[in-house]
């Protein structure tokens, strides 16, 4: 079956002529087609531009990636196709240039097949925040798949397409990868271009990738990653091939475990399903140490300061002046901006502008957006105390599997709880993975990896060869074999 | 009681750049509406800024013509506010941490006295865009080409007190952005921008009265009108035993007067974060050593530069380098002049200064439109320096050349033939048949008085169509009459 | 609004339950939370109990976010936003004396761009998806200044 193999076999076999990259893309469709909306993975399907991309491709091939389906999270903008950020705000939004991370991803080869669902700009954990609707997780079609990047997550997981790009501001590609049972990566602050993709938090936010295994990440990885002069914030650093970099060795690793990420509320069988995959690393010839991250409590309340306080700024730009949403005759300016803001952005997205602007005003920014900075540099320097010491460090990614739809929806405070693991490496900037390493009651358990900056390659590595010894990765959800 | 005003100038200076503070999209004024703004300007979803060198470059020529401390590192903050030709909701400035800070500029105040006004820092920001109230009934129109035109926002400490000293430092400032460049230092469309705080207190009084802000000044005589309106206005509302709000007026040219600008002006809260999208801006030692060597000469080393190469007197030396136009154009005149700056420096100033500058503001022209050129100027001084022509002449030619009736002085002597006459033999002829002609004037010289010269001079100046070198006619003609006598 | 504390001290906003006590149920009370203290009323006999956020402060932000919230929705948020400053405040354990703002997470200083103008401007393509534009203008109910 055409969905069953890696992107490097699916390289290779259309390069043999075994298939056309047609055919691949009307199999990735003729899924879509059976399950997409079983899971309401996707906002938008490009089919017709799908199939054209594809035929233009097998008329003249190029690029590392050429005839590679892709799905994108529709929050990265997408020329001439809507770019709705999951909002009310953006429903009629038809982005007139590509993010960078598309251009890229085109120029390499791929195939893009419609736009992933998420939470409402990119915020939330469950993927219950989106206009279109909550995404269902494939293993249980009651349960969430994740956030924010959830339809990216689910239609790997449903092998909708064998690659789909996330963004992760403080855990939503780890977080659904882990909850959807695939491979999921986010690298360095300033590893991959923001240009073009709708900003939530700019000090955080980082795209990604999900995909079946560490080395299907790679080569999306490889072809997604570099400079861009139209983002400020984008690393002037070059890219290796990181396919190459997976050497399948990790003897002489030397992996550190924080003891803040192995204490009270981590549930008893997720623990279990990390245990076990640690004792695979070791088994691998890693060497593994228990390590000390003193800080990591404080990334709760850090993060939900900073990234607010970025988010009420990043939204401003949403007035109903220029594009997206604006309500109904407006009497005057005034009714114009109140009206359109709040009809146009869903409650979680309220909730953080408000939150936002609350931090940062008058009498109140030293006390809350200034003390975070510097609570921000205390969990930074965790980071750099630990990578003194260790190669890497293994984690698990959230505290439980995915919880059934509704549960938090309305609890906002448990729902942020629910990222601790995963915020602490956002607010650092270190790249991190989430990698499949096993089920608590028919549900996936992801293994946290985190690597000391721009070592995206190490990351991927030690995620491949754990991948090498272990089949966690290749199961596929019940009912979508 | 007797009042004092205290007045601090904050003003808006429009870097003379190609591409925007952030974006790529060219800034050039008067362009079709919304063509000059692009994803970055009309903040589309997801685009990015990125700083503009030239903008930093500029800032630090600035910083260092007002001798003021350059940030080695600064930072991009944003400022919240909600409008519509503010397309991010944000305005991206500089707050805690701007390029320059420290500063001050020294003004001339009376006749050879100079006051130092203090500031306290010049910071960077992106310009808004341009609401139309005018062009629908029912709507405002927005423009956002202007937005993101980079500015310097350059503030001075309240130690200006009179309108007077806000007019002068105002034109201090605009001759030195003019001198460096930086600016293209049009007013009327906004490249120079003046903001004043204005307040009152009685006289030796140590605490500050409560300020208006006066906006929307766009030239320096309305500068000096609107304060005067505004300090004369706040001692009559103090007086009269009011009190004066704290505001933001409008000074309306048609009045002279400045007005309330805004009745319900909700409070700001402008929650100002260093801008996550930029990072810190470096200025090491190397770059600014590089903006150093760049420094053109700046007003005050050129005038005293032309008091000591041309001979010229402080006031003219004063005026024609408050402008790099004018002190340019004074240049290219001497030097087309000929080669004795010392000599020739006098003349040109006083060309320039009274002729040149009557024909401009007869007819609206700016230096630079000018209808004699530095090079026709020159020519025409050399030929008045080489006794070609008399001066009186030489007016005729000047007027000739402002015509546009010949290419240059030469041109316009040969085709008029006004080349003087030196050739004693002509002269001796028309000195002889003015004393034939004019006998009683004659007789009125051999009874001793002899002023009357000065007709007989003039009667030859009249026949020779002036033509006749005055020196050698007054010469001769005394030599004749006394051999008279 | 008034602010919190700095550093060391801390200050919430507390409801005093002893009923016309003062002129305001509602007010800041400092105390110092590395020492172990509690929230107190000025009158320590009177029972206090905390308040993160009154439904006056989001009426402020929602008015500086120009959001248009009713009356119901702002009590909920105030709810809600309560109990997340709750968890924010755990800020205040955190020894910070000494620790630089980190506002980036490289610390890397800026790129310059050069100063070269690109005219890419395709108003046409812009305006296609804007509310409301006429004679290449977007277009907002009269401004009135």
């Amino acid at each position: 079956m055409m969905h069953e193999r890696s992107i490097a076999e699916l390289i290779a076999a259309r390069a043999a002529g075994e298939f056309s990259a047609a055919d691949i893309t009307a199999a990735y469709l003729d899924r879509i087609d059976t399950h997409a909306d079983t899971l309401n993975a996707l906002i938008t399907r490009t089919d017709a531009a799908a199939r054209e991309r594809a035929a233009a491709l097998d008329a003249r091939a190029d690029g590392a990636l050429a005839g590679l389906p892709i799905i994108h999270k529709d929050i990265f903008c997408t020329k001439g196709v809507k770019t709705s950020c999951a909002s009310r705000m953006l429903d009629n939004f038809i982005a007139p240039y590509n993010a960078t991370v598309v251009e890229r991803l085109h120029a390499a080869g791929t195939v893009t097949l419609g736009k992933a669902n998420m939470d409402e700009f990119a915020m939330g954990s469950s993927n219950e925040n989106s206009f279109y609707g909550a995404v269902k997780n494939p293993w249980n079609l009651d349960f969430v798949p994740g956030g924010s990047s959830g339809g990216s997550a689910a239609a790997v997981a449903a092998g909708l397409a064998p690659a789909a790009t996330g963004t992760d501001t403080g855990g939503s590609i780890r977080q659904p990868a882990a909850f959807c049972g695939v491979t999921g990566i986010k690298p360095t602050y300033g590893r991959v271009s923001r240009y073009g993709m709708i900003a939530f938090a700019s000090s955080l936010d980082q795209g990604g990738c999900f995909a079946r295994s560490a080395e299907d990440c790679a080569h999306v990885l490889t072809a997604m990653a570099g400079f861009d002069e139209r983002d400020s914030t984008s690393v002037e650093r070059d890219v290796p091939d990181y396919a190459s970099q997976l050497t399948g060795d990790i003897s002489g690793l030397t992996i550190g475990l924080p003891r803040e990420y192995f204490a009270e509320g981590l549930e008893a069988g997720s623990r279990e399903v990390i245990d076990a995959a640690i004792d695979q690393m070791k088994a691998l010839g890693a060497n593994v140490v228990e390590i000390d991250m003193p800080h990591t409590d404080l990334a709760v309340s850090t993060y939900y300061v900073i990234a607010p306080a970025e988010a009420s700024s990043n939204l401003a730009r949403f007035d109903g002046v220029r594009y997206g949403y604006r309500c109904a005759d407006p009497v005057d300016l005034d009714d114009l901006y109140t009206r359109s803001r709040a009809e146009g952005f869903g409650p979680e997205v309220q909730r953080r502008i408000m939150m936002g602007a609350y931090v940062l005003s008058a009498g109140y920014y030293d006390a809350y957006y200034l003390k975070a900075q510097k609570t921000r540099r205390l969990i930074a320097g965790d980071f750099h105390d630990a990578f003194a010491k260790v190669d890497l460090i293994a984690a698990p990614v959230t505290q439980a599997p995915a919880f059934p739809i509704g549960e938090k929806a309305d609890d906002p405070v448990a729902m942020y709880l629910n990222d601790v693991y995963t915020l602490p490496a956002s607010l650092a900037g270190v790249p991190g993975m989430s990698v499949p390493a096993g089920f608590v009651d028919g549900l996936p358990v992801g293994l946290q990896l985190i690597a000391p900056w721009f070592e995206e390659g190490r990351l991927l590595n030690a995620a491949h060869s754990y991948q090498q010894a272990t089949d966690w990765h290749t199961r596929r959800p019940p009912g979508f074999e | 009681m007797n009042w004092e005003a205290v007045i601090g100038l904050e003003v808006h200076i429009q870097l003379a750049t190609q591409s925007k503070i952030f974006s790529s999209a060219p800034t050039a004024y008067g362009a079709e509406p919304n063509t000059q703004a692009n994803a970055v300007d009309v903040a589309m979803p997801g685009v990015l800024p990125v700083i503009n060198e030239q903008v930093i470059r500029m800032a630090t020529l600035f910083g260092l013509a007002i001798n003021a401390d350059i940030a080695p590192r600064s930072v991009f903050a944003r400022k919240h506010y909600f409008y519509p030709d503010l397309p991010k909701g944000y305005q991206i400035s500089q707050f805690e941490l701007p390029i320059v800070a420290n500063g001050h500029l020294d003004i001339t105040v009376g006749e050879g006295a100079t006051k130092r006004i203090g500031i306290t820092r010049a910071h960077l920001e992106e310009d808004a865009g341009k609401s139309l109230h005018d062009v629908f009934d029912r709507a405002t129109g927005i423009d956002l080409n202007r937005a993101g035109t980079p500015l310097v926002e350059c503030v001075s400490e309240p130690e200006i007190s009179s309108a007077a000293e806000a007019a002068a430092y105002a034109r201090k400032l605009h001759s030195l952005v003019t001198y460096l460049g930086i600016c293209d230092g049009n007013m009327q469309e906004g490249s120079f921008r003046v903001d004043a705080n204005v307040s009152v207190r009685p006289v030796g009084s140590a605490e500050f009265g409560t300020r208006t802000e006066t906006k929307n000044v766009n030239s320096f005589r309305f500068l000096e009108k609107a304060i005067e309106y505004e300090i004369e206005r706040q001692i009559d509302v103090i007086e009269g035993g009011g009190k004066i709000v704290q505001e933001t007026r409008l000074f309306d040219p048609t009045t002279g007067e400045t007005r309330s600008m805004r009745s319900k002006e909700e409070a700001h809260d402008y929650r100002y974060f260093p801008d996550p999208d930029l990072l810190p801006v470096a200025i090491d030692a190397a770059f600014i050593e590089a903006a150093r060597a760049e420094l053109p000469e700046l007003p005050g080393a050129k005038a005293e530069r032309f008091e000591a190469e041309y001979g010229l007197s402080t006031a003219d030396a004063a005026a024609l380098t408050a402008s790099r136009v004018w002190a340019d154009y004074f240049e290219a005149t001497v030097a087309a002049a000929g080669a004795d700056k010392a000599k020739l420096g006098k003349p040109a100033s006083n060309w320039i200064n009274t002729e040149l500058a009557g024909v401009l503001n007869r007819d609206g022209l700016s230096i630079g439109e000018a209808p004699v050129s530095a090079a026709q100027l020159g020519g025409l001084i050399a030929r008045v320096d080489d006794n070609t022509i008399s001066g009186k002449i030489a007016k005729q030619v000047f007027d000739a050349l402002v015509a546009g009736e010949g290419e240059s002085a030469d041109a316009i002597i040969e085709a008029k033939g006004l080349k003087q006459i030196t050739d004693s033999g002509a002269i001796e002829s028309f000195v002889d048949e003015a004393i034939a002609n004019n006998p009683d004037q004659v007789q009125q010289y051999l009874d001793g008085k002899t002023k009357v010269v000065g007709f007989l001079v003039g009667q030859v100046m009249k026949a020779s169509k002036g033509k006749a070198n005055p020196k050698e006619v007054n010469q001769m003609m005394v030599e004749k009459l006394n051999a008279m006598a | 609004m008034l602010a919190t504390g700095g550093e060391r001290g801390n200050a919430r906003l507390v409801e005093c339950r002893q009923p016309g006590a003062h002129d305001r149920g509602i007010f800041y009370a400092t105390f110092c939370r590395r020492a172990g203290m509690a929230p107190v009323c000025s009158n320590p006999k009177h029972e206090i109990t905390t308040v993160s956020l009154t439904a006056d402060d989001v009426r402020k932000v929602a008015r500086l976010a120009r959001l248009g919230l009713d009356e119901g929705a702002i009590a909920e948020y105030a709810t809600q936003l309560s109990s997340i400053l709750d968890v924010v405040d755990h800020l205040e354990t955190a020894d910070t004396d000494n620790v630089e703002p980190m506002s980036h997470p490289l610390d890397l200083t800026a790129r310059l761009r050069p100063d070269v103008a690109q005219a890419t401007v395709d108003r046409e393509a812009f305006q296609a998806i804007a509310p409301d534009t006429a004679e290449g203008l977007y277009r907002v109910p009269k401004v009135i200044e």
